[in-house]
């Protein structure tokens, strides 16, 4: 029995170094590269759209621009807008302005490359109708030399429709008669940006009117490090739903990427037969001086 | 005046007819003969009016007859019948004492004299055997209840080695688990690689996995009923193993012969013990550290007479993983000591007082207070100590993390048996919660002044939760059986009010003697969440309850399938459900687990799911060669709407093809073998497939000064199958009668063929630098050994 248990001890101990890992077939490794097609549309300029390649996870390769594809904007009847003139590193852009509420269908076609396509309109514009810096104060919580600076903004959501926006802040310093901007962290703990933004700091907030449709409402951000600048940009981007959804969702993989214990995320696409994302989106801007 | 004869004729034929259908009734107990445990389950039949019944889960029984000569057969699996013949002509009590059979050359007590599986109106139940439990091979040799359950159709297992328990589709918070009817909340030990369940302090194991009795409720998905031994009434015995990582030992015996009975045991590991020397060898200053668990059941079983009995039972398991630092040194004349301890503790406690009474022959009733409590503590404290010639200053700090939960509960049960056609079960109870979702508490002396002593986190949260239940097993003709229930429930949390009435049913019809249909309904609530990380059984999942925006959990089940005992030996069952669960909880894309414990409503989604598939079970319970083959053929589904963009989505354990096989054969007195082979689907995991330049790479344009990833496209939450999962497992127990009882050396290997099973799948790079997809496996082939006694 003695020399049974020891041989039984040997293959446990043997059998304990084998648990192990391996390299084992990926189903996904023979995957075709599709159109990555990117475009965000405004009136204010005309339609721009970048096309580059995808790759298998796990494929080294470059993640190449596209040339020689024929690009075309369709409107909502089905008309050719135009087609767009390829510029440089996969750049195509048009001579026209898009215009609001206009549903516009974006065609891609390169060779070796299945058609993609996506449909994007440019919502209404929602202008900030009142801003102001409540307090500047020298918060106990904010690092030496920061400020702490409260700024409350104002407009009015449209009840017709479900709408998106998206606020971020640019401080502007001005250097030898240059201005420098960059974008600011905003903090804040209003319940109507929804609860995702309760314990951390953004360059962006990305909001739906799902808490005050249809109202005139007024918003609280807070904002560090103001030092040296020269003035400040508010921007309230009225975002299509496609807009919104992508930046929410690579925010948030931006946010957690490199982190094992967090849950994976899918950064939202729109694009068929590819990917990449196709939105609209107006832009209110206040300068804010201090 | 004219009618009088008449209604003098009428109430002569009238009394003459209640005469002749006078009834007694029949009650009594029926206990295992050698150890006075009570045979769950039985069945007591009268052969001369065809009229059956069978036992509580205290071993009552209760049939009422017309007052003729009666021949009862009471019968159980494994023992030798009991047949008695005699007048009934007053209510009489009859308890039974039945011997097993297992020493009779030639097995006598066939299915046929036990209630057969197709003349139950229950379906999608399965009573486990615990003799399985224990001569089937397992992982390093432990013996496991959860373990042997995900053997069967209907159950999947989640991650390699885990004992956590996914029925029909459901989640591991959806199981009702009970141990003497209190609920356990984290039934795992170790991760989940062992369950906390002493296999050999559990008299039974009942699964049901839909057709859900109306007296259950709570929960969605499964009921594992698990009762403890009561004590052996005539004389004290014991069982015993020591094991690869663990020991264990259990005793019974009276305390006063036939009257009182105790029963208690214990378990712990001791991988700790025995390398702790190791590790202070290879630690400076006497620094350690280990891991263990343990756990404790104790029964005290009284009976005050055939009339009242008092069982007073208690468990206590403990899982601790512990680190000690120490650290000296001196300088200029001081000499500094400082020892720090960091630890995880986590386990569960649990007591019960039940008190059966019979208030009369046809009226059974059980009252039972529970207590239980399962809690989850990280703890670090560091002490210091500076000694210098003006004397000695101490000082230190510590930080713990709490979470668990903690019930009081009361219900008083009855079983009614108004005739052989009617069981009638009624019933109420009460449980208040305590919730501790996660509490932090910070505490920093200097020498005899605590400088600080904190507590924050979140709120501990009180609730309420009652019910009460009806339900009757109704027996119409010789065909139809049909077991008709509700079961109303409700919540009080934070001043708001759940309420729900679920109707259940199950019902079979015989289509001929071997032969029935079955089908069922179960509509249940369950007032409980379980923020829980994918797959890994971490003791730091939290139950929380719901909310003004999390509601309770809801599912309606139907099942239908056939039953059929072909020849004396098989039992085939073949059910197909279909399932729909609402307010199911999801964490949210880029959540973490971590920090759950402060506004974890913040972190999650509240969505739908649906379940439906195909079970086949064949299982022989007699003869040498013994077990079952499950096969279970299913689909299961998510659907949220702020997950995965409101798409459907797989469920991590959907699971297309799910197979066990259990199988022991006794090879001769003293040597039997087990086999045990399982085969299922790989999990669904979120991997991304593609990589493509994001927008803000591209473009730029709006933030110049981020950090801008490349996006890995991922189609679908739970998008990416892994390889699929078998694993043949063997044993060979060896049995020697000896003259203080009975030794058994059982040698079993686990993973047989070394299957390099999926545990994780991740992409790393390679020596050349390509990104490959990698696999994790936990175990490779395993043998493992262990000694075993009976005395």
């Amino acid at each position: 029995m003695k020399n049974t248990i020891g041989l039984i001890l040997n293959i446990m101990l043997i059998s304990g170094l084998l648990s192990c890992e391996k390299y084992i077939a990926f189903d996904e490794d023979a995957a075709t590269s599709k159109i990555v097609l990117n475009a965000m549309i405004s009136p204010d300029t005309s339609f721009q759209v970048h096309l580059s390649r995808s790759l298998s996870v796990i494929d080294a390769g470059n993640l190449s621009s596209i040339s020689n594809a024929i690009v075309a904007v369709y409107d909502d009847s089905g008309i050719l807008v135009e087609t767009l003139i390829e510029d440089s590193m996969g750049y195509y852009n048009g001579s026209q302005l898009p215009e609001e509420n206009v549903n516009y269908t974006i065609v891609a076609e390169a060779l070796n490359y299945a058609d993609a396509n996506a449909a994007c309109a440019i919502p209404m514009l929602t202008a900030i109708s009142e801003w102001d810096t409540l307090t500047i104060n020298s918060s106990p919580n904010a690092a030496q030399n920061e400020t702490e600076f409260q700024v409350s903004f104002a407009f009015t959501d449209d009840e017709q429709v479900n709408n998106f926006y998206m606020i971020s802040v640019l401080a502007v310093q001005t250097s030898w008669g240059q201005n420098y901007s960059y974008p600011l962290y905003i903090e804040t703990s209003d319940p109507k940006f929804g609860s995702d933004y309760a314990d951390k700091s953004y360059e962006k907030l990305l909001f739906s009117d799902l808490l005050f449709d249809g109202e005139t409402t007024t918003f609280n951000i807070t904002l560090n490090d103001m030092s040296d600048m020269s003035y400040l940009i508010l921007n309230l981007y009225s975002c299509s739903e496609e807009y919104y959804l992508y930046n929410k969702s690579y925010q948030t993989a931006v946010d957690t990427e490199g982190n094992p214990f967090a849950q994976p995320v899918q950064v939202y696409s729109n694009i068929n037969n590819g990917h990449g994302v196709f939105g609209g989106f107006q832009l209110s801007s206040k300068i804010i001086y201090m | 005046m004219k009618l009088t004869p008449n209604l003098i004729l009428l109430i002569c034929i009238f009394l003459v007819q209640a005469s002749i259908a006078q009834t007694y009734t029949i009650s009594g107990y029926v206990e295992d003969g050698e150890t006075g445990e009570k045979l769950l389950g039985a069945t007591i039949y009268d052969s001369k009016s065809g009229k059956g019944t069978t036992a509580n889960s205290y071993g009552f029984y209760s049939i009422t007859l017309a007052q003729d000569t009666v021949s009862l057969r009471i019968s159980f699996v494994g023992f030798v019948s009991d047949k008695q013949t005699f007048f009934l002509g007053k209510n009489t009590t009859v308890n039974s004492s039945l011997n097993s059979s297992l020493n009779l050359r030639e097995v006598e007590v066939l299915a046929s004299e036990s209630e057969r599986i197709e003349e139950r109106s229950e379906m999608s139940t399965i009573n486990l055997s615990l003799d399985k439990v224990k001569s089937l091979p397992v992982l390093l040799g432990e013996q496991d209840i959860m373990k042997t359950i995900q053997l069967l159709p209907g159950v999947q297992s989640g991650s390699e080695g885990s004992s956590g328990l996914y029925v029909r589709g459901g989640g591991p918070d959806q199981n009702l688990i009970l141990l003497d009817g209190v609920p356990v909340y984290n039934a795992s030990h170790l991760f989940g690689f062992f369950s906390v369940f002493n296999a050999d302090a559990i008299n039974s194991v009942k699964l049901i996995k839909g057709g859900f009795p109306a007296h259950y409720g709570g929960r969605l998905s499964s009921v594992i009923d698990i009762r403890m031994k009561e004590g052996n009434m005539k004389e004290v015995h014991g069982e015993g193993s020591i094991g690869l990582i663990s020991s264990k030992l259990m005793i019974e015996g009276p305390i006063k012969k036939d009257k009182t009975s105790f029963i208690i045991s214990g378990r712990r590991t001791y991988i700790d013990i025995l390398s702790r020397p190791f590790i202070k060898q290879q630690t400076e200053n006497g620094s350690y550290g280990g891991y263990f668990f343990y756990d404790f059941n104790a029964k005290i079983n009284h009976k005050f007479s055939d009339k009242s009995r008092l069982y007073l039972s208690a468990y206590n398991g403990k899982d601790r993983f512990y680190a000690v630092d120490k650290y000296s040194y001196s300088n200029d004349g001081t000499t500094y000591d400082s020892e720090s301890e960091s630890g995880i503790n986590w386990g569960n406690t649990i007591a019960a007082i039940r008190w059966n009474y019979l208030i009369s022959p046809k009226l059974f009733s059980n009252t039972t207070i529970t207590y239980s409590k399962y809690q989850f503590q990280v703890g670090f404290a560091e002490t210091e100590v500076e000694t210098d010639n003006t004397g000695t200053y101490t000082g230190g700090y510590s930080f713990e993390y709490l979470s668990g939960i903690q019930d009081f509960s009361g219900k008083v049960d009855f079983d009614y048996t108004p005739s052989p056609d009617h069981y009638v079960k009624f019933g109420m109870g009460y449980t208040n919660h305590l919730f501790t979702p996660g509490v932090n508490q910070i505490t920093q002396d200097e020498g005899a002044i605590s400088v600080i002593d904190t507590t924050f986190g979140s709120d501990r949260i009180t609730a309420g939760e009652f019910w009460g239940y009806a339900e009757d097993d109704i027996k119409i003709g010789n065909r139809i059986k049909i077991n008709p229930g509700i079961h109303f429930s409700g919540f009080n949390v934070n001043g708001k009010t759940y309420t729900s009435i679920q109707p259940r049913f199950s019902g079979r019809y015989m289509i001929n003697e071997k032969l029935s249909a079955k089908a069922s309904y179960s509509h249940m609530a369950q007032y409980l969440h379980l923020l829980t990380n994918a797959g890994i059984g971490l003791p730091t999942d939290l139950w929380v309850p719901p909310t003004d925006n999390i509601k309770p959990q809801f599912s309606n089940q139907v099942a239908l399938g056939i039953a059929h005992t072909h020849g004396k030996l098989f039992e085939i069952s073949v059910e197909g459900y279909y399932k729909t669960m609402s307010n199911l909880i999801e964490y949210k894309d880029g959540a973490s687990f971590f920090g759950t414990g402060t506004d974890w409503e913040s972190k999650i989604e509240v969505g739908n799911g649906l379940s439906y598939g195909a079970e086949l079970l064949l299982e022989k319970k007699h003869g040498k060669t013994t077990g079952w083959v499950g096969y279970t053929l299913s689909w299961t589904n998510r659907q949220f709407k702020n997950l995965n963009f409101g798409e459907v989505y797989p469920y991590r354990y959907d699971r297309r093809h799910d197979i066990g096989i259990a199988v022991t054969h006794e090879i001769n007195d003293h040597v039997d073998i087990g086999v045990v082979w399982v085969y299922g689907t790989g999990n669904a995991v979120t991997l991304g497939t593609e990589q493509y330049q994001s927008y803000d790479a591209v473009f730029n344009g709006l933030n110049g000064y981020s950090y801008l990833p490349n996006i890995e496209s991922i189609e679908s939450r739970n998008n990416y199958r892994m390889p699929s999962y078998h694993r043949l497992d063997m044993g060979v127990n060896f049995h020697k009668k000896k003259n203080w009882g009975e030794r058994t050396w059982s040698f079993g290997i686990y993973n047989m063929y070394n299957r390099q099973n999926p545990f994780y799948l991740f992409f790393s790079n390679d020596n050349q630098g390509n990104t490959r997809l990698t696999q994790i496996s936990l175990f490779p082939i395993i043998p493992s050994f262990s000694y075993s006694f009976k005395f």
